[in-house]
């Protein structure tokens, strides 16, 4: 009988390992969008960008903060939202003019995902800050210059209905 | 005698404790004292009393608790040697001897399944906005007509205009689509709508 509970908690101090990392858990996916927001395109310098969809544009349309005649997609990016690691969203591969690292701040719920964001901008850090996120309800970051327009991030969130274990990857 | 015994010479004579000349010396003392001899007479007889009562010596309740045990022990050396365990330790039911471990296992499993449930605790936290870069402000803005959050980065350094973004998923392919990006039939990205 020993032998049979020595083999029990053997098999549970095994098992143990794929349940202790719980951190790398997938609880969502972040998507980072970067548009090209102008009011005054040049089309040579642009025409190889996709237009954003019509709802993207209606929507982005209706701020006064984000309303620009044009909008083109430069690059998006979708990475696995962690329970307790940090991770990167590239949306300009290869290139790392824009980063975005993100990490969750609190377990997500059905309304609410609560994360830590930092955006990078030329290897530097020029935003940090919290985000209350949900699947219909983006973040749109406002930022620099480029070629007589302004980019814009969409940082949305896609939870998961339950997290998927780091094991069953 | 004509000269008073000392006070410890006349309790010691009171208990008929002194030696037969002291005692003596003092009993001719006692002559002319009548409350002396009033007062050994009463302890006498106080005395008398208490022997009457308890006895001279009393054995121990259990006088051969320790002692006779220990010799008959020594007496009898045979009775302390070495027997086969297996004919003396009594055989112990497997679930009285298994239920440590098998209680530090069920801990561990209850342990793990209440960490698993344990329903989320954490405080609802203000946004925090921060940004390190000198001469950059960010605006917040909770709720938007775009149905989202705003932050607006002002004084950041703009990205010059020489920056290629690399081809990615956003870019149209030449070729497929005729002239990319033009007319009323260039291909759009799907940003918001899923």
């Amino acid at each position: 009988m020993h032998r049979f509970l020595y083999l029990f908690l053997s098999a549970f101090c095994l098992v143990c390992p794929a349940w202790a990392d719980r951190g790398r858990d997938v609880i969502g996916h972040v998507t980072v969008s970067v548009i090209h927001a102008s009011n005054d395109e040049q089309v040579v310098n642009m025409k190889q960008f996709k237009a954003v969809d019509e709802a993207t544009r209606e929507r982005l349309m209706k701020d006064p903060r984000l309303k620009f005649s044009h909008y083109r997609q430069l690059g998006s990016d979708t990475k696995p939202l962690y329970r307790s690691y940090e991770n990167w969203a590239q949306p300009l591969p290869p290139s790392d003019e824009i980063l975005l690292r993100f990490e969750a701040q609190a377990r997500p719920s059905k309304e609410v995902t609560r994360l830590d964001l930092e955006l990078w901008l030329s290897r530097k850090k020029i935003l940090k800050s919290g985000a209350a996120l949900s699947a219909n309800t983006p973040m749109f970051v406002l930022g620099p210059e480029w070629r007589q327009g302004r980019m814009i991030l969409i940082i949305s969130l896609a939870p998961l209905a339950s997290p998927v274990r780091y094991s069953e990857k | 005698m004509n000269t008073n015994p000392d006070k410890q010479s006349l309790l010691l004579w009171l208990e008929d404790e002194l030696d037969a000349a002291g005692q003596a010396n003092i009993d001719a003392w006692a002559i002319d004292q009548p409350e002396w001899l009033a007062k050994r007479d009463a302890a006498r007889a106080w005395k008398k009393s208490l022997r009457a009562v308890v006895p001279a010596a009393i054995e121990p309740p259990y006088a051969d608790f320790f002692q006779a045990k220990l010799e008959r022990a020594l007496r009898e050396p045979a009775s302390l040697a070495p027997v086969p365990a297996s004919s003396t330790i009594p055989t112990t039911p497997w679930w009285k001897k298994a239920w440590m471990p098998a209680s530090v296992a069920a801990a561990l499993v209850v342990g793990f399944f209440a960490a698993e449930l344990r329903p989320e605790t954490k405080p609802v936290q203000a946004l925090v906005i921060y940004t390190p870069e000198e001469g950059v402000k960010a605006e917040f803005f909770e709720t938007s007509p775009a149905e989202g959050t705003v932050i607006v980065l002002n004084g950041v350094a703009a990205i010059p205009d020489d920056f290629e973004v690399p081809d990615t998923a956003s870019v149209t392919p030449s070729g497929i689509y005729g002239e990319p990006g033009e007319g009323s039939t260039a291909p759009t990205a799907t940003v918001l709508t899923p």
